[in-house]
């Protein structure tokens, strides 16, 4: 990556500040930060959510409301771009610097048709007749990949998937041929497969047109995957930035240091803890005057809290710079880091052994056989005829053995939810079997379910949305126990399970919006233990919340799991996380299992070429193993479950399909491989997507 | 094993029961405050009138159509009625009326219409076909019908023409608390009550109402102004709280006539009528605030 340090410098950040003035006070959201960006080169901006990423790219497009006021300095190629003329700033976006936003719904005219907004794009900077933008149109959406390019100009945003959506969006930004790109979170509303094509596309486009990327992202796998500099943002100020071998290899930042250790990684086996940062990021409306990420740093001293914030200086290497007053100068292996960094005891730290119960019961403590679900679709006219179906789920069948964790992976789609929601028969299943504790869930009156409710309990994704805002806490947490009866003392079972999901127990007191993400999934927790349950299904449980914070979540199911011998389904669209807390796992597709067993066989040999395609999609972070990872990309989306293919339900996806795929469904079974597979072809892959190093070229 | 410190601080924590830290709140918003008093005041006040002025509504005096004066603080009418005594008591009266219409109508619209949102389906259709019949049936001629038809069992009392502008009004505020509703089901919050094992009841009034109070709250002010207005209307028209009663609406538009010869008899109640319904939506603006934390924070 030596080639672009030298190149020549388009964009330069200097002290950049960005106050917004609002009826709370003023949020100074980006508090001076600093970075360039070279001709060509792809600088990933990283943080979690309220780190000034996106205020600060905003900044650099001039595109933030009118309540923000921006100060210091940004340069694009000499010219200061800030305080200049409405006007002269127009001619610059869109043609010189260009923009990805995250949601491509909503950053799409739905009213037009894509490629007239492109071609729109397109005639506002360059002087062509409305035939020639549209052809240039047609070009850009062939160069991005979306077949039948000639027919899909014509096509309305409603028409086109997600990812066709944001391939559209990346052909627009790049149509004048622009010299920065500027990519806001691009995957993030999109699935791990789709996220693969649209990664790929991105680069394709962006050496078509020869522009430098500025990726912003949360997300530190597709920082190694794509990037080639890497500035980590906190509270509105850099912490360090640098290639991203040297940020990755050798984290200077505690933070960095600390995000790293706090991912679950794809291609890290079950039982090693992950080390969470603790407590939240400072509120940014009256950030702390010394290094605002003290008051969570292990290796903070007084100095740290008191001295202004640490300015980024340089290391070892010219080009790799940290803010910190105690850098990690000295390269330490990653796990020490962590270690010393978390502010754990090396008690707590040692990993869990796989929990083993001396009562363990024969049979399963929760058995699916058979499940369907389908939603039907009924016309608009007031008879409500039923035209057709969705089948959400069909025909799943699993097991869960006390104690067990069993992670359920899938794309959005695959059904997963609905499963889970069926289970619980908050959905009604259409038909099939739910056994728990050996007794037939589905067949149970409303009044016999709530009795079993006790012992089968759920936690949701959002942890805002799932705890009622006009309630306390404590009489969220005290709800299950009156609606149960439970005689004991409501109060003091109340604070007993406040602390056991570590909070105070005086907090009971407040409301859901006093605490953040993190607290309130806690809280969540705390209320599905109230009754003592046997089971928890858990959907997507930390799919909302930053991964610093999503570590602490992870190692607090754990530790319960432990505790009470719990027995967990594990609903999740992120296979490291799964991988980190799962024993079995089962894969799903278009409601359907396609792959299921003990998680290292799944995760080290899948033979399903979904699983494979999946856990390849999967950027790992770490940028030398991203470089070495043979890629399986998958065409196409998810079909629809309106009207799901004939046969394997993969097979309109997979690169292995023959005429039998379309006729019969495969079963799901072991073709030897000591864990079941739903697949004509089943055929175990080596060294496969990067979980391990690939070994051997076919 | 906690996480937290930095940004919740453990030293301010005081218990705190529910009811009272909405007390607190409401008692921040100092017009709301201030509007209650008002009105508190006001209608306490209408019970000594007589005892301070020596007139009471239903007394004629000597002194026909004279303005305001220290023995008439707001004038006499035509036949010689104390207007202050009279405006009193129409405000007793309004009072009455209006917190009757709003409780039954509040209390029917949010009753329903979270029903009709949680049951959706047939429940709903039901409903929904009364609520549909409500909204198109042209109020006025119906109370004036109804009125006329039931004058022989009381159909000019108080409480009669409170309970009928009741039944009718509700129908508006299910709607809303029926969209509220459909939009607050989907929450992970309902689901998750109701996977604890939650009834239809309790999730209908301990998680579906309390989330759609502040709409309640602020139509039931709205409902207030509402009745206030239709009883004015009934009582123009010759139904409804007939003399010698009186109430703030019969008494402007009996001096609606006279609004620019003889000026105490329209603005003077009307004052009065106007000053009422502020006092009443500076109440509710209070408690919305109040009951809504979310949006406590306010400069």
């Amino acid at each position: 990556m030596t080639e672009h340090n030298d190149a020549t410098e388009i964009l330069r950040v200097r002290d950049l500040r960005v106050d917004f003035s609002t009826t709370d006070g003023v949020v100074q959201a980006v508090r001076g930060v600093d970075f360039e960006v070279a001709a060509g080169e792809v600088l990933a901006i990283a943080g979690e959510s309220g780190a000034g990423k996106s205020v600060s790219v905003m900044a650099t497009m001039g595109l933030l409301p009118s309540n923000a006021k921006v100060s210091g300095s940004i340069r694009y190629r000499g010219q200061e771009l800030l305080g200049m003329p409405e006007k002269s700033l127009e001619c610059l976006r869109g043609s010189a610097l260009s923009m990805v936003f995250q949601d491509p719904m909503t950053s799409l005219n739905p009213v037009m048709a894509v490629g007239a907004q492109i071609a729109e794009a397109v005639r506002v900077h360059q002087r062509l007749k409305r035939q020639q933008a549209t052809q240039r149109a047609t070009e850009l959406l062939d160069l991005v990949g979306i077949a039948d390019a000639k027919r899909s100009v014509h096509s309305f945003p409603h028409e086109l998937s997600g990812g066709m959506r944001q391939r559209a969006m990346i052909a627009m930004a790049i149509a004048n041929n622009p010299d920065v790109l500027i990519a806001d979170e691009p995957t993030t509303a999109l699935d791990v497969t789709i996220q693969a094509q649209i990664l790929d596309v991105l680069e394709r486009a962006r050496q078509a047109v020869g522009s430098a990327l500025v990726l912003i992202t949360h997300d530190l796998g597709v920082v190694a995957r794509t990037a080639h500099r890497l500035l980590v943002m906190y509270a509105g100020r850099g912490a360090e930035s640098g290639s991203v071998d040297e940020v990755f290899s050798r984290p200077n930042h505690p933070y960095t240091a600390g995000l790293l250790a706090a991912i679950p990684r794809l291609d890290t086996p079950r039982g090693q803890r992950l080390v969470p940062i603790e407590g939240s990021p400072p509120s940014m409306l009256s950030p702390p005057s010394g290094c605002a990420f003290a008051p969570r740093c292990s290796r903070a001293t007084e100095t740290c809290a008191q001295d202004p914030s640490p300015v980024p200086a340089t290391g070892a290497s010219p080009t790799h710079r940290c803010a910190c007053h105690h850098p990690l100068s000295e390269w330490q292996p990653l796990g020490s880091l962590a270690a010393s960094n978390g502010k754990r005891t090396g008690e707590e730290l040692a990993p869990l052994a796989p929990v083993e119960h001396e009562t363990e019961q024969p049979g399963p403590i929760l058995a699916v056989s058979d499940l369907v679900k389908h939603f039907p679709i009924t016309s608009r006219s007031p008879l409500r005829r039923v035209r057709g179906a969705i089948s959400a789920v069909s025909g799943v069948s699993l097991r869960i053995d006390k104690g067990d964790t069993l992670g359920l992976v899938g794309e959005s789609g695959s059904g997963k939810s609905t499963l889970a929601r069926c289970i619980l028969r908050l959905i009604e299943p259409t038909s099939g079997s739910v056994k728990f504790n050996g007794t037939e869930l589905t067949e149970l009156t409303r009044k016999q379910m709530r009795q079993q409710r006790r012992f089968l309990q759920v936690v949701f994704q959002d942890p805002m949305a799932s705890l009622d805002p006009r309630m306390t806490v404590a009489s969220i947490i005290a709800e299950p126990l009156k609606i149960h009866r439970v005689k004991n003392d409501s109060s003091s079972r109340v604070e007993e399970l406040l602390e056991l999901v570590g909070l105070y127990p005086q907090h009971g007191n407040r409301y859901p919006h006093e605490f953040s993400g993190g607290q309130r999934q806690r809280i969540g927790i705390a209320r599905a233990l109230a009754l003592r349950p046997e089971v928890l299904i858990l959907d997507e449980p930390v799919s909302a919340l930053d991964v610093s914070i999503q570590a602490g979540i992870l190692n607090l199911l754990e530790d319960l799991q432990h505790q009470f011998g719990l027995t967990y389904l594990f609903v999740a669209h992120d296979l490291s996380v799964v991988r980190h807390i799962s024993d079995h796992v089962a894969v799903m597709y278009l409601g359907r299992i396609v792959e299921a067993g003990r998680s290292d066989q799944v995760y080290t040999t899948p033979a399903h070429p979904y699983t494979q395609a999946l856990l390849s999609a999967v950027p790992i972070p770490d940028p030398q193993r991203e470089r070495h990872r043979q890629r399986i990309l998958l065409h196409g989306d998810i079909a629809s479950p309106a009207n799901p293919p004939s046969g394997c339900r993969f097979r309109t996806r997979c690169a292995k399909a023959e005429p039998i795929c379309a006729e019969t469904q495969p079963p799901l079974s072991d073709p030897g491989i000591g864990h079941e597979v739903a697949c004509h072809f089943p055929e175990v892959l080596v060294g496969d997507g990067g979980l391990e190093p690939s070994t051997s070229a076919v | 094993m906690t996480d937290l410190g930095s940004d919740i601080s453990a030293h301010q924590v005081v218990v705190r029961a529910q009811w009272r830290t909405v007390l607190r709140r409401f008692g921040s918003h100092r017009l709301a405050v201030t509007a209650l008093l008002l009105a508190i005041i006001g209608y306490a006040f209408t019970y000594f009138v007589e005892p301070l002025t020596g007139w009471n509504y239903k007394q004629l005096s000597a002194d026909l159509s004279q303005g305001p004066s220290s023995a008439h603080w707001f004038g006499t009418d035509t036949i010689g009625h104390d207007m202050f005594a009279q405006s009193m008591r129409g405000l007793r009266v309004s009072i009455h009326v209006s917190i009757v219409v709003a409780a039954i109508a509040t209390l029917l619209g949010t009753v329903l219409g979270a029903v009709q949102g949680w049951f959706r389906g047939r429940v709903d259709a039901g409903v929904g076909v009364l609520v549909d019949f409500l909204l198109i049936l042209p109020l006025l001629p119906v109370l004036m019908v109804l009125a006329t038809r039931t004058r022989a069992i009381g159909g000019s009392s108080l409480m009669f023409v409170a309970v009928v502008i009741g039944l009718f009004l509700w129908a508006p505020l299910a709607r809303v608390v029926r969209g509220e509703v459909f939009a607050i089901r989907e929450k992970e919050y309902i689901e998750a009550a109701a996977a604890l094992g939650a009834s239809n009841t309790r999730i209908i009034f301990r998680h579906l109402i309390p989330n759609v109070m502040s709409s309640v709250i602020v139509y039931a002010t709205l409902t207030v102004a509402t009745a206030i207005l239709v009883e004015t209307a009934l009582a123009f028209l010759g139904f409804g709280i007939q003399p010698p009663e009186v109430s703030l609406g019969a008494l402007v538009d009996e001096g609606r006539d006279s609004a620019r010869t003889r000026w105490w008899l329209f603005y003077l109640p009307g004052a009065v009528l106007i000053s009422l319904v502020l006092c009443v939506n500076f109440v509710g603006d209070g408690l919305r605030d109040a009951l809504d934390p979310r949006q406590r924070k306010r400069p």
